[in-house]
C-alpha cells in the first residue's frame, strides 16, 4: 500500500524539477527501506506469548545490565585513574625525601669539607689530604671524587689520589666557572662523565658535580678556590630506577631548573631521538598536577621541585599507562555483563515458560476444541488463577454446549418421531382402512384363510410398530415387520409383483432403528412396482448382510461399486462390530438420475420435488433419522436407472442388540461416544 | 523440543559462550606474546661490546623481547658458531642477532637459518643469496668508509709525509666482509700519499705473536689497527717500543680505547654507534617477530671521529658511556 502511495507520488510530478524528482526518490527510496526493515522486524519479532515474554524480560535486562555494566566500569576506571594518580604523588612525595636526603647528604659534605677543614687550614702550610680522605672514605658509595681546586684551576688536593690528566684545563670546566660567578651558592651540574682523573683500570664514570666557591687561604692571604665533590650518578640513577618499575607506561624523570635531563628511563632513546620528551616545557610548570597533550597524546604530569637544586622531579601518566588496567576491567566488567545476561535468559526462559505454559496448554484446548473435540475433561485447568479460572469457564462452556447439542439431538429425534408418528397416523387410518376393507372383503368371498391371515399379519405389524414405545428393535424385528408389511400389500396388489426377502442370519442379532424398511418399501411399491402388470414380473428384493470392518473397503452393492473409505466410515465407538447393509431394490420404472441425486436431499423432500403420494413417509425422513441415531456417516445411499429399477441400500452399523446398547441408541448418546473414540 | 532440551540448551549455549569469554580473556589478559631473541657475537664479555649490548637491552625493552646475550670466546669458526646459533633456536630462540666470523660460502647456512628464524647481521655483511621473504639483514657501519675515514685521519695528520712513514695495519678478521672492505677503505684513502706499508696482520688467534714478529721484522711508525680487538692488541703490544713513539690510529669503542685516547696513546680513533647497532637491529627483528609479514631491511649506522680534545664532548659522551637503565 505504501509502496503504491510512494509510487503515486513520483507519477504525480511527471514535470517536477530535477531535484525534486531527486527528493521524491529519495523519499520513496526511504519509505522502501523502512518498510523493509518494519517488515524484517515483524518477521523477527516472537509471536507466541513465550517469545514475547523472553524478549521483553531479556531486553529489560539486557539494558539494565549494560547500564550496571557502564556505570561499574566508569566508576571503577575513575577510580583506578584517581588511585592511580595518588598513588604516583605519593610514590614522587617519597622520591622527593630521598633525593633531598641524598643531596643534603652532599651538600654537609660539601659544608663539613668546608667549613671544618678547608676554612681553618693554610693550602702554604697544612696539608688537607687526609681530612679528605677521611670524608671520601665515609661516603665513597656516594661519591666519585672529592677535590679542591685553586682559582686558576690548579689542583689543591683531592680523593681519592690519582693522576690528575695532562691536558686537563679546569677553568674551562663548566663547573668551575658557575660556582665563582656565584659563590654564595652550591651548583649542581648535569650528568657527564668525570674527567678530571686517569684511572688505570680504564674506568669512566657518570658523575653530577656540585661545586662551590670556598675561600682558601694561602700564606695567610685568602684567595679563591673551588671545592668539587663528584657525586656518584649511579646512586641518583638506581634511586629513580627503583620508583620507574612500573611497566604500564608511566615514568618519573627528573631535569635541573633548565630542563636538562638528569635522568630519564629512556635517556638513551632520547639522546638518540628514538623517542621525544617535552621536558624543557614540564621543567617550567609549577609544582603539582597538569594536563598537557604532547605528540597528540593527552597525558597528565606531576611537578615536584626539589629543594637546594632547583631540580625538578616530573611523573608524567599517558592515557595508555591506563589501557592496560582498564583493557583487563572492561574485559572483567564485560564478562560479569555476558554472564549475568546469560544467566537472565535462563532465568527469563524459566519465568516466561512456566507463564505461558498454562496458557499454550489451554491454548492448545482451545485448538483441540475447534478440531471438533468437545470434551470437557480435556480442557485444561491448571496454572495461575486467572488462567485456571479461564479454563474452568471454558471447561463449563463446553459441558453447557453438549448439553445443549444432546438437547438439540434429542428434540430434532423427538421431532423426527412425532413428525413421524404425525406421519403414521395420518396414513395408518388409510391402510387400515384398505387392509380391512381387503379383509371384509375375504371373509366375504369365504376366504377365511386369508382372512385370518391378513389379520395375522396387520396384527404383528402394528405390534412390531409399537414395540412397547421402543425405537430400537433388532433387524429380525425390523425384516419381520417388513414382510408383514409386504404380505400385506401382496394381498391388497393381488400378488401383482414379488417379494424376495435375501437376509443373512447373522444380520438379524444387530440393532437398528425401527420402521426405516417399511417406508422404503412403500416407496419402491408406489413409484416402481406397484402399478405394473402382474406380467411384467415386477420385483422387490429385500437384501441384508453384514460386514465386519476388516473385510476390506470395498463393498459389492448391485447396481455398480459403492467404495467406502473403511479408515472413514468407521465407527470406532468399541460398540460397533462392522457395518449392516439393507437394500431395497425394485425392477420398476425407476427415475431419472437428477431424481435419484436430490431423493435424498431434505430441502427437496420439503419442496416436494419427488411427488408423494400414499404414506408421504419419505426417504429422507429415513436418512435423517439414521444419521440422528447413528452419525453422519451413515444413512441412506440410492441408485435408480430409468425402467430399469432403483435400489436403495440402508447402512447403519452393526452394534449387537442387547440391554445396554439399547438404552445407549435410545438415549440417542451414542454418536456423541463415537465421535470422542474417533 | 521437549522441556529438558529447552532449558539444557540455554544452560549448554551459555556455559559454552563464557569458557569461551574465559579462554579469550586469559589470552588478552596474558598480554603481547614476548618473543626470545639470542645474541651470538666473539668474544661476548669483550668492552667493546657495552655500547652494543647497552642498545641491544634498550630495543629489547622498549619491544618486550627476552634477550639472551650468548657467553662466548673468540669465535673464529663458522661452524662452532652456526652450533650455537642452532643451540640457541633449539631452546626456543625466535630470532638471531648474529656476528658471523666468516662472511664468505655461508649461503647454506644463512637460508637454514633464515628458513627457521629471522636473523639480523650486526658489525658485517655477509655473501647470500638473495632474501626474498626478508627473514635476513644487516645493521652494520659503512665499512669501506670507516677503512677511508681511518686513512684520511692520517692524511691530515701527516699529508704527504706519509709517504716516508712505514705502516702496520692489524686488519682484524679478514674473512669478514666488513675488515675486507675497511682495509680496502683504508689503502684507497691513502693510496695518493702512497705509504710504505710494511706488514698488514689479519686477526687470528695468533695476532699477538704474529704482530710481534712483524713488528721486529719491520718497525712501524705507525699502528693501524681496523677494529676494536685490533687497536687494542696494537697499543697493548706497541705502544712501548720505539721509545714510545709509535702512533696509533683506528677504529673501536671500548673504554679502553678511550682511556687510551684521553691518555694520549691513541692520535684517532674512528668510533662506529655501536648503540644505534644494537638498538637498531633489535628494533627491527621484533617488528618482525611481531609482524611476520614484514620484512628485514640493512641498515647502515653512522661513526663519529674521535680524538683527546672532542672525547668527553656530549655526542661521543653518549656513544662511548651509554647510561643503560
Amino acid at each position: 500500500m505504501d509502496e503504491y502511495v510512494s509510487e503515486k507520488q513520483l507519477n504525480k510530478a511527471p514535470g517536477a524539477p530535477v531535484d525534486e524528482k531527486e527528493a521524491i526518490e529519495r523519499e520513496r527510496l526511504a519509505e522502501l527501506c523502512l518498510i523493509k526493515a518494519k517488515k524484517t522486524l515483524k518477521r523477527y519479532m516472537p509471536r507466541n506469548i513465550q517469545g514475547t515474554i523472553l524478549m521483553t524480560f531479556t531486553i529489560v535486562s539486557f539494558t539494565l545490565l549494560l547500564l550496571l555494566g557502564v556505570v561499574l566500569y566508569t566508576l571503577f576506571a575513575r577510580r583506578m585513574r584517581t588511585s592511580s594518580i595518588e598513588a604516583t604523588e605519593q610514590l614522587m612525595e617519597q622520591s622527593v625525601v630521598n633525593l633531598e636526603d641524598y643531596l643534603e647528604s652532599m651538600r654537609r659534605i660539601s659544608d663539613a669539607m668546608y667549613y671544618d677543614v678547608i676554612k681553618s687550614s693554610d693550602i702554604s702550610k697544612d696539608s688537607i689530604d687526609n681530612e679528605m680522605k677521611l670524608i671520601y672514605k665515609a661516603h665513597k658509595d656516594n661519591l666519585v671524587s672529592f677535590s679542591l681546586f685553586k682559582q686558576d684551576g690548579s689542583l689543591v688536593s683531592a680523593s681519592p689520589i690519582a693522576e690528575v690528566k695532562s691536558n686537563l684545563y679546569v677553568p674551562s670546566q663548566q663547573w668551575f666557572n658557575t660556582a665563582l660567578s656565584k659563590d654564595e651558592d652550591l651548583h649542581f651540574s648535569t650528568p657527564h662523565v668525570e674527567n678530571l682523573f686517569l684511572d688505570p683500570g680504564y674506568g669512566y664514570s657518570w658523575v653530577v658535580s656540585l661545586s662551590r666557591a670556598v675561600d682558601l687561604i694561602e700564606n695567610n692571604e685568602l684567595t679563591k678556590g673551588v671545592l668539587l665533590v663528584d657525586m656518584n650518578y649511579s646512586t641518583i640513577k638506581e634511586m629513580m630506577e627503583r620508583i620507574n618499575q612500573d611497566s604500564t607506561g608511566q615514568y618519573v624523570y627528573l631535569t635541573n631548573t633548565s630542563g636538562n635531563i638528569i635522568y630519564h628511563p629512556k635517556q638513551m632513546q632520547i639522546n638518540y631521538e628514538i623517542m621525544n620528551e617535552n621536558n624543557i616545557n614540564e621543567a617550567h610548570y609549577s609544582d603539582g598536577m597538569h594536563e598537557e597533550v604532547f605528540r597528540g597524546e593527552k597525558r597528565q604530569v606531576i611537578v615536584k621541585s626539589i629543594s637546594y637544586t632547583g631540580w625538578k622531579l616530573i611523573a608524567v601518566l599517558p592515557d595508555s599507562a591506563y589501557s592496560i588496567d582498564i583493557s583487563n576491567l572492561r574485559f572483567v566488567v564485560i564478562l560479569l555483563v555476558a554472564s549475568a545476561l546469560l544467566i537472565m535468559i535462563f532465568i527469563n526462559r524459566i519465568i516466561s515458560s512456566r507463564i505461558s505454559r498454562p496458557l499454550n496448554l489451554l491454548n492448545n484446548s482451545i485448538k483441540n476444541m475447534e478440531n471438533g473435540d468437545m470434551y470437557p475433561e480435556d480442557i485444561y485447568v491448571g496454572g495461575t488463577q486467572e488462567v485456571e479460572h479461564l479454563g474452568r469457564t471454558l471447561r463449563h462452556s463446553i459441558e453447557r454446549i453438549n448439553q445443549l447439542m444432546d438437547d438439540i439431538v434429542i428434540k430434532q429425534e423427538e421431532k423426527r418421531k412425532s413428525e413421524m408418528d404425525a406421519l403414521q397416523s395420518q396414513i395408518n387410518p388409510h391402510f387400515l382402512y384398505n387392509t380391512l376393507d381387503s379383509i371384509v372383503w375375504m371373509i366375504e368371498g369365504g376366504h377365511n384363510k386369508d382372512a385370518v391371515f391378513m389379520v395375522t399379519q396387520l396384527a404383528s405389524l402394528f405390534r412390531i410398530s409399537l414395540s412397547r414405545g421402543k425405537n430400537i428393535i433388532t433387524i429380525e424385528q425390523e425384516i419381520r415387520h417388513a414382510e408383514n408389511y409386504m404380505n400385506i400389500q401382496k394381498v391388497r396388489y393381488k400378488n401383482g409383483f414379488g417379494v424376495v426377502f435375501d437376509v443373512d442370519e447373522e444380520v438379524k442379532k444387530y440393532a437398528t432403528i425401527k420402521l426405516i424398511i417399511q417406508p422404503i418399501l412403500e416407496n419402491a411399491i408406489y413409484y416402481g412396482v406397484g402399478d405394473m402388470d402382474p406380467d411384467d414380473g415386477g420385483e422387490i428384493r429385500i437384501h441384508a448382510w453384514y460386514e465386519p470392518y476388516n473385510s476390506g473397503n470395498d463393498t459389492e452393492v448391485s447396481i455398480g461399486t459403492v467404495k467406502h473409505d473403511d479408515s472413514a466410515l468407521r465407527d470406532e465407538s468399541g460398540i460397533s462390530e462392522g457395518d449392516i447393509y439393507i437394500e431395497v431394490m425394485d425392477n420398476g420404472y425407476g427415475m431419472p438420475p437428477e431424481v435419484c441425486e436430490n431423493l435424498l436431499n431434505e430441502d427437496n423432500d420439503t419442496k416436494n420435488v419427488v411427488p408423494k403420494h400414499g404414506s408421504g413417509v419419505g426417504l429422507v425422513n429415513v436418512h435423517n433419522r439414521i444419521r440422528l441415531r447413528f452419525g453422519e456417516q451413515y444413512g441412506l445411499f440410492a441408485e435408480s436407472e430409468p425402467d430399469e429399477g432403483t435400489r436403495i441400500t440402508i447402512h447403519i452399523p452393526a452394534i449387537l442388540f442387547n440391554e445396554d446398547n439399547q438404552k445407549l441408541l435410545e438415549s440417542g448418546h451414542y454418536r456423541t461416544l463415537s465421535n470422542k473414540k474417533r | 523440543m521437549n522441556e529438558d532440551s529447552e532449558i539444557l540448551l540455554p544452560v549448554v549455549v551459555a556455559t559454552i559462550v563464557v569458557i569461551l569469554f574465559c579462554v579469550v580473556m586469559l589470552i588478552k589478559g596474558t598480554g603481547p606474546e614476548i618473543y626470545k631473541v639470542s645474541v651470538i657475537v666473539s668474544d661476548s664479555n669483550s668492552g667493546r661490546w657495552v655500547p652494543f649490548k647497552a642498545g641491544l637491552e634498550q630495543a629489547a625493552n622498549d619491544n618486550n623481547i627476552e634477550l639472551n646475550y650468548v657467553h662466548t670466546e673468540y669465535l673464529d669458526n663458522i661452524y662452532t658458531e652456526a652450533e650455537i646459533i642452532n643451540e640457541e633456536i633449539s631452546r626456543g630462540a625466535d630470532g638471531i642477532i648474529a656476528e658471523f666470523c666468516l662472511s664468505d660460502g655461508v649461503d647454506d647456512l644463512v637460508a637454514s637459518i633464515g628458513a627457521r628464524v629471522p636473523i639480523q647481521f650486526v658489525v658485517t655483511d655477509v655473501i647470500a643469496d638473495a632474501d626474498v621473504s626478508g627473514n635476513h639483514a644487516t645493521v652494520a657501519p659503512d665499512n669501506y668508509a670507516i677503512g677511508r675515514a681511518v686513512g684520511n685521519e692520517l692524511v691530515i695528520d701527516y699529508g704527504e709525509k706519509l709517504s716516508d712513514i712505514k705502516i702496520g695495519i692489524i686488519s682484524g678478521n679478514q674473512n669478514q666482509l666488513g675488515m675486507q672492505q675497511r682495509l680496502e677503505g683504508f689503502i684507497d684513502s691513502t693510496k695518493k700519499m702512497k705509504p710504505d706499508i710494511v706488514w698488514t696482520v689479519a686477526e687470528t688467534r695468533y695476532t699477538r705473536e704474529e704482530l710481534d714478529k712483524a713488528f721486529a721484522n719491520e718497525p712501524a711508525d705507525i699502528v693501524i689497527g681496523l677494529d676494536n680487538n685490533s687497536l687494542e692488541t696494537a697499543v697493548d703490544r706497541l705502544s712501548g717500543e720505539n721509545d714510545g713513539n709509535v702512533k696509533f690510529y683506528g677504529s673501536g669503542c671500548s673504554e679502553k680505547l678511550v682511556y687510551y685516547i684521553d691518555s694520549g696513546k691513541i692520535d684517532s680513533m674512528i668510533l662506529p654507534n655501536e648503540f644505534s647497532m644494537g638498538y637498531q637491529s633489535m628494533s627491527d627483528l621484533a617488528i618482525k617477530l611481531q609482524n611476520r609479514t614484514s620484512q628485514l631491511v640493512s641498515k647502515e649506522i653512522d661513526y663519529n671521529v674521535v680524538h683527546r680534545e672532542n672525547l668527553f664532548g656530549e655526542d661521543n659522551e653518549q656513544i662511548l658511556f651509554p647510561i643503560v637503565k
